[in-house]
């Protein structure tokens, strides 16, 4: 073999493999870059950071969910069954407003029809940097470059983990339950294991001002809240607020920052009551969900049947509502609930 | 930009080479030095474009005071003008390396001796500016002893940025680069040369992607959670970081020579199976080899090298070494590395003949041993964190359960991971250990029972079989580049 054939027949190979491996990923694509799922591939989705973009540019829905693990178990089917809306879930664990208004941004290159956003709001994590996202994103899926996507057409992980991997194992994800972690946590949900697990947080006597979260949150308002539900006038917003168990409230209670959390509960829902297009669900105060620890895995994640009770909620329109008669009613019972616990009797039960 | 990026593999290097060549078949040779030099300034401020101004102006001033040196090369009377204005010149190229790389150790030292408090000035390292400094030193001394040509700008700054060489060495010399640029048999596309340099390249791609960099995973998690490490997972560690920087250095290095053979341009070999060394004088004629030529040209035989007697020699070899310690990095333990080699190697010296009836295969243990315990001071990130390594692998448990599960995991890689699935061999209590133990037996058996790259290259002849080999062993690597984050988190 000559050395100009060798290095010939060497080019040529390794350009053809390059093809090849490009070619694949871009046929299968299974973050849903450059189109929607192919017939027949048994599609795994379990990377929220890099399948929800693709997702929600190219896959068909009418309505999505948002938010942070709180929306996790949320089944879209409900919604197919109860209210006739095609949804599709864009969960991001821990999501901040950034986290949010990039989704929508792919959200709006989709040119179907949006009636419906169902955007679970978790306040803790909405009054930081305003271009924070809550991990580094795979910019390439993100961005409109065509050039960085080779981080995408030659990456092991891809071809691995989501194209070899569904063809071996044939178990496509059910895109209902997606990213769902009932299964994973069926074995957690229950007050034992959330005390057992439960660090008591430390009386702290620093004193924090009222309006502390707001300056943080009314930035993120204007960059990346408001905005999102402005520009679609003629989609329904469902803004609502989880349910966290009552040790959750315990923390703020040793901070010291109670007031300042209802201060700023009160100030975004203010906010967002000016607008038409939104409904507000305010769930916190749920004594019998919030104080029975057998419905968590932690203080703040609770089972598949919460999820289940909100949508009804959603379904029905009036249960858990919030109007600018009832706002301070509904925030008062949470406080009254969070102060009036006895938690040394909880904790007592540790020992 | 790196060697194993998507950018210089698609783009940097297809478009340098074909700028290059074009140019030269269109006989306009200056043209083709000048398209490479200006690559090269591309190349190495795509890191970080405030680098640029800096090697620029280094190269400027270095050839400048060149000029000046050379218009009054033979003049007696200006000698002693010529030989203090080389001092002041390599003054001021150390001063420089001494701003950017050793200021803050500098102040650091002196707040602690006394107490003072002065602000540190936390200045970005340039880019390889320990390897472009002392190439240029070099040359500057090789000027004064009057052992320079006259070189064009252009053939000077190419023989200072040609990209290959500029951020981890090779430190090249003048008289082995300027002269291949020069040589218009070089200015052909010549096949035999780009296939050895493809062969080259790829290898080296992999040793960095396929190897160091999984070892250098493991070694990264060790560092972060030490607390959690037993003895055994730290002395893994260390052998783990013996092993990545021998792949991750010559790998880089076999790299630059690939890329250089693609030119036509031989660049010289710097590491030739130094794990195969069986006392520490052999080791270091194979590890990092053209610093060590540094070094002996222009520490340890301007001071006298061997010449002054048995003392003035044992101190003269540990000054090289001290001095290597320092310029290996800004830090204590770089340089009680540096000690630690300097004493060993002196004694070795002294003791070579006794040293070499040492049955082989005890003497390569003992020789391994030490450079892993050096290496100990060479990684650390301070002595406390040395000293620490050392009380874990000398006083903790060495309990093969006790390892921390997420080290281990460390070497699960994807593809062998489905591989082990595909054997059946992941089904069994000991399966987790199968990848950690199987990684480390291949990388020794390539370290002590294979040719290295350099041998390979040189034998290489074209056939199918290395078409094939060549062909995977790039697409592994490229496709190693990038990998999924997945954060497997459970918090909101």
């Amino acid at each position: 073999m000559t050395y100009k054939r060798w290095f010939i027949t060497t080019g040529i190979s390794m350009l053809a493999g390059l093809i090849g491996i490009g070619g694949l990923v871009v046929i299968v694509d299974p973050f849903f870059h450059y189109h929607g799922p192919i017939p027949g591939f048994p599609y795994q989705i379990d990377n929220q950071l890099s399948q929800n973009p693709g997702m929600a540019e190219h896959m068909e829905y009418d309505s999505i969910m948002l938010g942070s693990s709180m929306t996790v178990n949320f089944e879209t089917d409900w919604f197919e069954e109860e209210m006739g809306l095609h949804m599709l879930k864009l969960s991001y664990n821990g999501a901040y407003p950034k986290d949010i208004s990039n989704i929508m941004e792919k959200v709006d290159a989709n040119k179907g029809e949006l009636r419906q956003v169902f955007w679970g709001v978790d306040l803790a994590s909405y009054t930081g940097g305003v271009e924070e996202t809550k991990y580094p994103l795979p910019e390439y899926l993100y961005n409109e470059s065509v050039w960085d996507d080779v981080n995408y057409l030659y990456n092991k992980g891809v071809l691995l983990d989501y194209i070899l991997k569904p063809v071996v194992e044939r178990e496509p994800t059910n895109l209902s339950s997606v990213y769902s972690s009932e299964e994973s946590l069926k074995d957690c949900y229950s007050r034992e294991y959330v005390l057992a697990n439960y660090t008591v947080p430390e009386k702290n006597d620093a004193y924090f001002p009222e309006d502390m979260f707001i300056e943080g949150l009314e930035a993120n308002l204007q960059a990346n809240i408001l905005p999102v539900i402005e520009s679609h006038p003629d989609t329904k917003f469902t803004i609502f607020f989880p349910p966290y168990s009552v040790l959750y409230w315990y923390e703020y209670i040793q901070n010291n920052q109670m007031d300042a959390v209802m201060y700023e509960y009160r100030y975004f829902m203010e906010k967002l009551l000016l607008y038409d297009n939104v409904e507000l669900y305010f769930f916190p105060g749920e004594e019998e969900i919030v104080c029975d620890l057998d419905f968590y895995a932690d203080t703040g994640h609770y089972n598949q049947s919460v999820n289940k009770y909100m949508k009804q909620c959603f379904a029905l329109g009036k249960y858990y509502r919030i109007t600018e008669d009832n706002l301070e009613e509904e925030l008062q019972k949470l406080k009254d609930m969070v102060d009036g616990y006895d938690y040394d009797a909880l904790l007592a039960e540790r020992e | 930009m790196l060697f194993n990026s998507y950018i210089f593999i698609f783009l940097f290097l297809p478009l340098s080479l074909a700028g290059y060549f074009f140019w030269n078949k269109s006989g306009k040779y200056e043209w083709g030095k000048l398209w490479l030099t200006a690559m090269s300034l591309w190349f190495y401020a795509w890191f970080n474009v405030s680098y640029l101004p800096i090697i620029v102006v280094s190269v400027l001033g270095n050839y400048g005071l060149y000029r000046i040196l050379l218009g009054s090369r033979g003049r007696d009377e200006v000698r002693k003008r010529n030989l203090y204005l080389t001092v002041a010149g390599v003054a001021a190229n150390l001063g420089i390396l001494f701003y950017y790389k050793y200021f803050d150790f500098f102040l650091e030292n002196i707040n602690a001796m006394f107490h003072m408090d002065l602000t540190l000035q936390h200045v970005l390292l340039p880019l390889g500016i320990s390897f472009f400094t002392f190439q240029q030193v070099g040359f500057l001394v090789d000027t004064y002893r009057e052992e320079t040509k006259n070189y064009s700008f252009i053939d000077y700054a190419l023989f200072v940025t040609f990209f290959p060489q500029l951020v981890a060495g090779p430190i090249v010399t003048h008289d082995e680069i300027i002269c291949q640029f020069q040589d218009s048999s070089k200015k052909r596309w010549n096949t035999e040369n780009a296939s050895r340099g493809m062969y080259a390249f790829v290898c080296g791609l992999g040793k960095k992607v396929l190897l160091a960099d999984i070892f250098g995973k493991a070694v990264s998690w060790g560092f972060a959670n030490l607390d959690s490490m037993n003895g055994l997972a730290t002395l893994w560690m260390m052998v783990c970081y013996m092993v990545q920087l021998y792949f991750d250095f010559s790998g880089y290095c076999d790299m630059a020579r690939g890329i250089g053979y693609l030119f036509n341009i031989h660049i010289p070999v710097n590491f030739f199976s130094p794990y195969k060394s069986v006392n520490l004088v052999d080791f270091w004629k194979r590890w990092h080899i053209t610093l060590n030529r540094f070094f002996t040209k222009y520490v340890y035989i301007p001071l006298g090298g061997n010449r002054k007697g048995k003392v003035r020699t044992w101190i003269h070899i540990f000054m090289i070494y001290l001095v290597s310690g320092i310029w290996h990095g800004a830090g204590w333990t770089y340089l009680c590395w540096g000690v630690l080699h300097g004493i060993v190697y002196v004694l070795t010296r002294q003791m070579f003949s006794a040293v070499e009836r040492i049955p082989k295969v005890l003497a390569w243990f003992f020789n391994m041993a030490f450079f892993l315990l050096s290496l100990v001071f060479f990684r650390a990130e301070n002595l406390g964190q040395a000293v620490l390594l050392l009380q874990k692998m000398v006083t903790d448990s060495y309990g093969l359960s006790e390892i921390p599960e997420a080290f281990i995991q460390q070497f699960q890689t994807p593809e062998f991971f489905y591989c082990m699935k595909v054997l059946r061999l992941d089904g069994f209590s000991c399966s987790k250990y199968i990848l950690m133990f199987g990684y480390m037996a291949i990388a020794w058996f390539m370290l002590l029972c294979c040719k290295n790259v350099t041998e390979k290259t040189e034998d290489f002849r074209p056939t199918y079989g290395k078409t094939v080999f060549v062909t995977i062993l790039f697409l592994w690597s490229v496709v190693s580049f990038s990998e999924v984050s997945a954060f497997l988190y459970f918090n909101f």
